[in-house]
């Protein structure tokens, strides 16, 4: 009965894997490596004072959808649906803004300095900026892909722009990136790719 | 022979005399005779029950009918001219079908090898439906999931056109079970993108078994099992092959598939079949779908001995894959979701490529098995069998900086089973088949992929016991009955991010499975046992040209690793995706009928279906969560009743010489009953209807013209939801829409062939293809890139095939 024999053997073979694997080496923690987790923008004007607006999030993972906290403030009483950041203080009006943004994922040590993957990749990456809710601010983008690769190509990419505020007022400034958008377009809902952030700043204008 | 003849008209005048008595030789055999390499028909074969007046000749078509038989077992001797004879045993009651194929090697004509293949039936009294290698020829090119959809009943769930996983009756992925050559694929099934990795070039038949009767394979298969057949291997002196060449206009590729077998008179043979697959952009009607190419490269070989007794055999087969998922449908945000659904057409259309970029999947499967049997007289046959399983699975997104070319997913599954069986076939009237199995796995997720794990490590042990009988009660009654009792263990080692932890509430009942504490994420070490029986039991009625078969079996089917611990964003669907440790097993019980009528004009089969599962788990929308990119859904595993109700419809019929016309259609109404409402993602009704014209004298002429009509699904769950989006500086409210199915379609295609010789030894048959002929525009309901573009546009495409 040779088949008998090969049985065993194949049986035996089996338990001598099953008995190799289970070990008790617990597997490594992995950490997200593609998470942005701290955005500013710094926006600088010849006679203002220099206004910084910054988003961070630990975990980079959002949190519930949860709207408790808001509307406490009276002046804060809008609606949106997206995550928020901080203003450290109001604009002028009809003051002219320098402004450069930048990203980092701070959830890996080192921190991870995302404004140079982005400047790496400026082809496939751009910058939106939106006024929100009667919001009086345009922006233009003082940048483009050649100011950052080898190329002759002149779509920008947002890393520094042009921020002119009109009237006082209030209402949210939405910034979104989107990865590999069709370049050139006309705007947000020209561009396509995907969101890779998608963040909005309460923004008061005054005297 | 007479012994037994006699001995079992003792058995049926034991059981039930007045069937004895009103037994009055009325039975027929219908058949027909086939070339066993390519299926064609053979003319003028001569079919001749021994100890009896009775023979008859094929026709035209290779179709005979014999008349007015006794019900018994019989030796019937099969001859063709120019071909030794071979006899073989048939058991014949009622209307008995069979299906004979001849070796019809042109290198020797003079001698031929019968081997018997009735269709055979893999339960007695389940439903189910074979595809021969005709048909999954014709697929050469395409997949698994394809050919499997000219089963009435069998749909299939989409991602893209090369993504096509089966659907038997409304039910998919871990609720099918697929077996190649005698192994149960181990392929990470779970996943609605996961497609079966299997090469159907490799396949000489593929049977569905709808439903979970079919217990030796597994008390799980809530939908059925999918059983994929190597062609059997004749055991004579012998040298064959065949090799298909298939170009497509539509994605610009095709398929290169050769085989070549050798085997001899000592039972020894060996065979080796390799296919390789490439296609390029596929095209809708309008526009290109930019990253949608594939390449695939499968190679199967076998060895073994093969004596009537005792043998032996060993397969090895490799399976790779590379495919490419549209780019458009790779998106960052709901609003991008949003953006998609409106716009009706991809946001990225670039001009054709062969290039392959993220994102995409990279798949590769091996699986080896050994395989011993011996034949114990007056007994049964003993099978011992291990195969070795290796899955590897890469998934590959659009990324930034170094991680580029770094997958997003990369996950390693590795299978050890051993399974045994012996089947007590002795008795001519009742066989029972017994067995276990012992399976080991374990799953190796990659942590350098950057991104956390979306299936995490773990480890799983099987074991598993079934029996069942089937026994002939009278002449034309059969029951057939089985159990089956499963034990799993998995024990698994899961992060867990803290805020995730909280939120889904396992503090309270799961504390104690922490392990590690890693800052902001726990280490857990979830362990599950899972005791699950599975049992089924049935008649079948054969009368005249009429059988019926009816059917229940009851199925426990444990929950699958998605189920339990998937946790994280799905980009395609944009939404996070948790699963839920409280998942348990889902219970099914599924009662089937199926009347058949087989007429030399007319086939008919009407199958009934009623399938109710308890626990039911689904996936539904159940929060919204904020992140960077935006506002997300989550979707979480659930458990409902359900209840599936349904009908497959088929039918022939031969309306002149020539000229065929089939019909079939399938309709399934699926709901939760716990809450009363429709479930997602059920097929439509759907009906398909074909006229066949052959004219064997015209070079084996065949032209079909194909007729496809998917309803509308009217029945669907509202999971629409509202996004916040800004319009002119504004915050508006839009509604999501990705509930509503797309609408009704109506597909032509046309297929013409015909056969040429070639060289002097060989055949070479020529097939011409139209799909879509009108370049229709359409989605697919079940198709999961369908909110980004349509379904592919008009496909021309030649097949050649030599046969040598």
């Amino acid at each position: 009965m040779k088949t008998i024999k090969l049985l065993a053997f194949l049986c035996t073979g089996a338990l001598f894997f099953t008995s190799c694997s289970s070990d008790d080496d617990n597997p490594d923690p992995v950490n997200e490596e593609e998470l942005i987790t701290k955005v500013t923008i710094t926006l600088q004007a010849e006679n203002a004072e220099t206004v910084t607006m910054e988003y961070s999030d630990e975990s980079g993972l959002g949190h519930d959808h949860d709207h408790d906290h808001e509307g406490e403030g009276a002046e804060d009483d809008h609606d949106h649906d997206g995550l928020e950041g901080v203003v450290s203080g109001p604009l002028k009006p009809n003051t002219s803004y320098t402004g450069s943004i930048a990203l980092w994922n701070e959830s890996v040590s080192p921190a991870e300095n995302i404004t140079d993957e982005i400047k790496e990749e400026a082809d496939e990456h751009q910058f939106f900026y939106q006024a929100i809710g009667g919001l009086e601010i345009d922006t233009d983008y003082l940048d483009k892909e050649s100011d950052y690769l080898s190329t002759d190509s002149s779509n920008p990419v947002g890393l520094q722009f042009n921020l002119t505020t009109g009237a006082a007022g209030h209402g949210d400034l939405r910034v979104v990136l989107r990865h590999q958008p069709k370049k050139p377009n006309t705007g947000l809902d020209d561009a396509g790719g995907e969101t890779d952030m998608d963040i909005s700043f309460h923004v008061h204008i005054e005297e | 022979m007479k012994l037994m003849f006699s001995l079992f008209l003792f058995v049926s005048l034991l059981v039930n005399p007045e069937v004895v008595l009103s037994q009055n030789c009325t039975a027929t055999l219908q058949g027909e005779v086939v070339d066993f390499h390519d299926g064609t028909p053979l003319v003028n074969a001569v079919v001749q029950i021994l100890d009896t007046q009775k023979a008859t000749a094929t026709d035209i078509d290779g179709k005979f009918t014999i008349t007015g038989i006794c019900p018994g077992s019989y030796e019937v001797e099969i001859s063709h001219e120019s071909c030794t004879t071979r006899i073989m045993n048939i058991r014949i009651s009622g209307n008995t079908k069979q299906r004979i194929t001849l070796e019809h090697h042109l290198e020797e004509l003079k001698e031929v090898v019968v081997e018997g293949n009735r269709d055979h039936p893999i339960t007695n009294s389940g439903t189910e439906q074979v595809l021969h290698q005709e048909v999954i020829e014709k697929f050469s090119s395409a997949s698994l999931g394809d050919a499997l959809k000219e089963i009435s009943g069998v749909s299939s769930l989409n991602t893209g056109s090369s993504i096509v996983k089966p659907v038997i009756q409304g039910l998919h992925s871990s609720r099918i079970i697929t077996m190649n050559n005698g192994v149960r694929l181990q392929d990470q099934e779970w996943g609605m993108e996961h497609a079966p990795n299997l090469d159907l070039n490799a396949a000489g038949s593929l049977t569905v078994v709808k439903g979970a009767a079919a217990l030796q394979y597994g008390g799980d298969a809530i939908g059925g099992v999918i059983i994929a057949d190597p062609q059997k291997i004749p055991v004579k002196d012998t040298l064959y092959g065949k090799t298909l060449l298939s170009g497509a206009t539509n994605g610009r590729g095709g398929a290169l598939m050769s085989s070549l077998t050798k085997s001899y008179k000592s039972g020894w043979y060996w065979s080796a079949q390799g296919t390789l697959k490439r296609f390029g952009d596929f095209k809708a009607p309008d526009y290109s779908l930019t990253n949608t190419g594939y390449s695939q490269q499968a190679f199967t070989t076998s060895f073994g001995l093969n004596k009537f007794t005792y043998g032996f055999d060993f397969y090895y087969s490799f399976y790779r894959n590379e495919i490419g998922i549209l780019r458009s449908s790779h998106i960052g945000s709901q609003e991008d979701l949003l953006n998609a659904i409106n716009s009706r057409q991809p946001n990225v259309t670039e001009p054709f490529s062969y290039d392959i970029n993220a994102p995409k999947q990279e798949v590769t499967h091996h699986l080896a098995k050994l395989r011993f049997f011996r034949r114990f007289e007056k007994l049964g046959k003993w099978n011992v069998q291990y195969d070795f399983q290796q899955n590897n699975r890469q998934e590959y997104d659009i990324r930034r900086g170094n991680l580029k070319g770094v997958p997003a997913m990369d996950m390693e599954l590795t299978t050890h089973t051993v399974t045994s069986d012996f089947q007590f076939d002795a008795h001519s009237d009742r066989k029972i088949n017994t067995g276990i199995m012992l399976r080991y796995q374990t799953n190796l997720p990659d942590p350098e992929t950057g991104v956390r794990r979306l299936i995490p490590d773990y480890d799983r042990y099987d074991i598993g016991a079934f029996a069942s009988v089937s026994q002939y009660l009278t002449d034309a009654l059969v029951l057939d009955a089985g159990l089956r009792y499963d034990f799993s263990h998995l024990d698994a080692k899961k992060f867990y991010q803290k805020s995730r932890w909280e939120q889904q509430g396992y503090d309270g009942d799961f504390r104690d499975i922490i392990i590690e504490d890693y800052g902001d994420q726990w280490l857990t070490n979830p362990v599950f046992d899972f005791h699950s029986v599975s049992a089924t039991a049935g008649l079948k009625y054969e009368s005249g040209f009429n059988e019926i078969h009816f059917n229940y079996a009851m199925a426990n089917r444990a929950p699958n690793p998605a189920e339990l611990f998937s946790d994280g964003l799905h980009h395609s669907a944009a939404a996070i995706e948790l699963g839920d440790l409280r998942i348990d097993q889902e219970t099914s019980h599924k009662f089937s009928l199926s009347f058949s009528r087989d007429t030399q004009k007319l086939h008919l089969t009407l199958v009934p279906y009623a399938n109710f599962i308890n626990d039911f788990i689904l996936l539904e929308p159940t929060g919204g969560e904020l992140t960077i990119r935006g506002a997300f859904p989550v979707w979480q595993y659930k458990q409902v009743n359900a209840r599936f109700l349904g009908v497959d419809f088929d039918a022939t019929y031969h309306i002149a010489d020539n000229w065929v016309f089939t019909h079939k259609f399938a309709y399934v109404h699926a709901r939760d009953v716990t809450r009363d409402r429709p479930l997602i993602d059920i097929p439509p009704a759907n009906t398909s209807n074909r006229i066949t014209f052959t004219k064997p004298e015209w070079r084996n002429l065949q032209l079909t013209l194909r007729s496809d009509y998917f309803f509308k699904q009217n029945e669907f769950p509202d999971n629409n939801f509202d996004l916040r989006v800004v319009e002119n500086g504004e915050y508006v409210n839009r509604e999501v829409d990705i509930s509503t199915p797309p609408g009704a379609y109506h597909l032509l295609g046309l297929d013409a062939s015909a056969g040429f010789p070639f060289l002097k030894k060989s055949e070479l048959t020529v097939g011409l293809s139209v799909n879509n002929i009108f370049n229709t525009n359409y989605r697919d309901y079940l198709n999961r890139l369908r909110f980004f573009s349509d379904d592919l546009g008009r496909n021309f495409q030649l097949q050649i095939k030599i046969n040598y």
